[in-house]
């Protein structure tokens, strides 16, 4: 039995043909799927780059459940250490743009992933000027006003 | 010179979505990234879930009261109960508190009423003292990690004042200064309960929960008693590590089998690895009646560590079988029991004329 194929459309107009299977770990699509089938579904906030590389996580994550072995699934150890690989190959603003895909299309491990890579750059990070250096925070507050904040939020050391 | 403008992307994540990356944070960076700008400055206090952790708290412990705490809300000083009352003002739903300093923390009573908590654990160095009555309306589930109480009546008024409470874990020391810990909570579907070693004989529970579905009690050994009122709607009972005192846990096995009408599932877990039986435990006597839940709930009973050498044991494993008219599937098992050993044991224990035609014997 051929699988079953589904069409997902970027903002560049651009076709991505998907396993049903694929596509069906993000809950928005599942959902879309059901209610129209074989229908090409436009994903009109995603451009193709983050759209291909959802899917390549997408793929990677499927469970397949036709095989009845594990062969071709990874073991949840591999996958963790895959998906390490994977958000650290990203540059920061392609990162937030998976988050937010992630988001939109309610995958919630990839928003997991994300999310954690986002946490690790700030935790990594020496101080509040690191942190807006690192995510071009700009600092609207004067210096009277981070010391007031600094004395009011003060976490004991 | 730089051409692209760097976007700062973060700051337009949704709130939500940045929420859900300030959780994954330690608390004191969660808390630094106020300093970040006008946007990030009240982010941290909206996240749903807070967890202290003592460790990274070099400073001394102060005593706090209840007005100073009213004034954490406006958070002044840097100090754990501020730090709670923020959290608990804001309307945190999951509150973890770890203490591992030397000195214990009084929990601030007045906190026990302002907040919209669902989760509460409390771990270790923690001191609850409730005089009178408080209120934790939204409150569902709590864990009283090794945490001390000042007297009984503590305990009585805190779980009193948790109306939805569905699941309650307990731990104890057994020189913790309350003795009798009274568990009455009409609402508690969950109830676990874990004790150290040691306890003296009148040093024990008493539970009244009606809507009580899954009991576990461990460490029956630091056990004195457990007086079981009200749980007619028992539906899983685990009983770990069943050395007690004298008749304790014979009675207590006897108690709760016959105040739990519905029961489905029974199970009796002995990991304890000595052969030798230095814990005097004493005969176990038969109930009068059959225990209701033998007519028609007792599915399931599984006894681990079965000690086949002992007659008491020997006992209460062949009046199960003979009485049980619903049983399903019963499993043994026992520690280290050589191969003819075993054969005897099955045969002793298949020898029962059961009460159950349907039930199938395993001796693992």
């Amino acid at each position: 039995m051929s699988k079953k194929m589904i069409v997902l459309k970027s903002s560049e107009g651009v076709s991505f043909v998907v396993e049903e299977a694929v596509a069906r770990q993000s809950k928005i699509i599942s959902f879309l799927v059901e209610e129209f089938p074989d229908r090409e579904l436009p994903l009109t906030n995603m451009t193709s780059e983050i759209l291909r590389k959802t899917i390549e996580y997408c793929k990677k994550h499927v469970v397949e459940d036709d095989g009845g072995g594990d062969s071709s699934s990874s073991s949840s150890g591999d996958l963790k250490e895959w998906d390490v690989k994977f958000v650290a190959e990203i540059d920061q603003p392609r990162l937030m743009d998976l988050l937010m895909a992630a988001n939109y299309l309610d995958i919630p491990s990839l928003l997991d992933v994300t999310c954690q890579k986002v946490a690790d750059t700030i935790a990594a990070c020496n101080d509040e000027k690191e942190i807006r250096a690192t995510f071009n925070i700009e600092n609207d507050f004067t210096e009277e006003e981070v010391e007031a904040i600094r004395m009011e939020n003060q976490y004991p050391i | 010179m730089e051409l692209i403008i760097k976007a700062d992307r973060i700051s337009q994540l949704p709130d939500a979505l940045i929420l859900l990356i300030l959780c994954l944070l330690p608390m004191k960076v969660a808390i630094a990234t106020s300093l970040l700008s006008k946007q990030w400055k009240y982010l941290w206090k909206l996240m749903p879930k807070l967890k202290f952790d003592y460790l990274d708290h070099k400073r001394q412990l102060g005593t706090f009261s209840n007005n100073a705490v009213m004034t954490l809300l406006s958070h002044m000083a840097p100090d754990t109960g501020i730090l709670l009352g923020i959290a608990l003002g804001l309307h945190v739903h999951e509150l973890i508190l770890e203490v591992r300093s030397r000195e214990v923390f009084k929990f601030p009573s007045c906190l026990f009423s302002v907040n919209k908590l669902v989760t509460l654990k409390l771990m270790y160095k923690v001191h609850i003292d409730v005089p009178s009555s408080v209120c934790f309306k939204t409150l569902r589930n709590m864990h009283l990690h090794y945490v001390d109480y000042k007297d009984n009546n503590s305990v009585i008024n805190l779980l009193a004042g948790c109306p939805n409470l569905k699941t309650l874990t307990v731990h104890r020391y057994s020189h913790s200064s309350v003795k009798t810990f009274t568990i009455s909570v009409p609402s508690l579907e969950r109830l676990s309960i874990y004790n150290s070693n040691g306890g003296q004989l009148d040093w024990g529970y008493v539970i009244n929960a009606p809507s009580l579905k899954l009991l576990k009690i461990k460490g029956v050994c630091g056990l004195g008693f457990c007086l079981i009122e009200n749980v007619t709607e028992l539906v899983e009972a685990s009983i770990i590590d069943l050395h007690a005192y004298k008749e304790a846990w014979w009675n207590l096995l006897n108690l709760m089998l016959d105040s739990s009408p519905k029961l489905k599932t029974l199970k009796l877990i002995n990991r304890w690895h000595c052969e030798k039986d230095y814990v005097h435990r004493g005969e176990w006597k038969q109930p009068v009646n059959v225990p209701k839940c033998f007519w028609f709930h007792l599915e399931t009973f599984i006894w681990k560590g079965y000690k086949w050498q002992r007659e008491d044991e020997k006992q209460v494993a062949k009046y199960v079988l003979k009485n049980a008219v619903n049983l399903k599937r019963v499993t043994f098992s026992s520690k280290r029991i050589k191969h003819k050993e075993r054969v005897e044991v099955v045969k002793d224990l298949k020898g029962v004329v059961r009460a159950s035609n349907l039930c199938q014997l395993i001796f693992k």
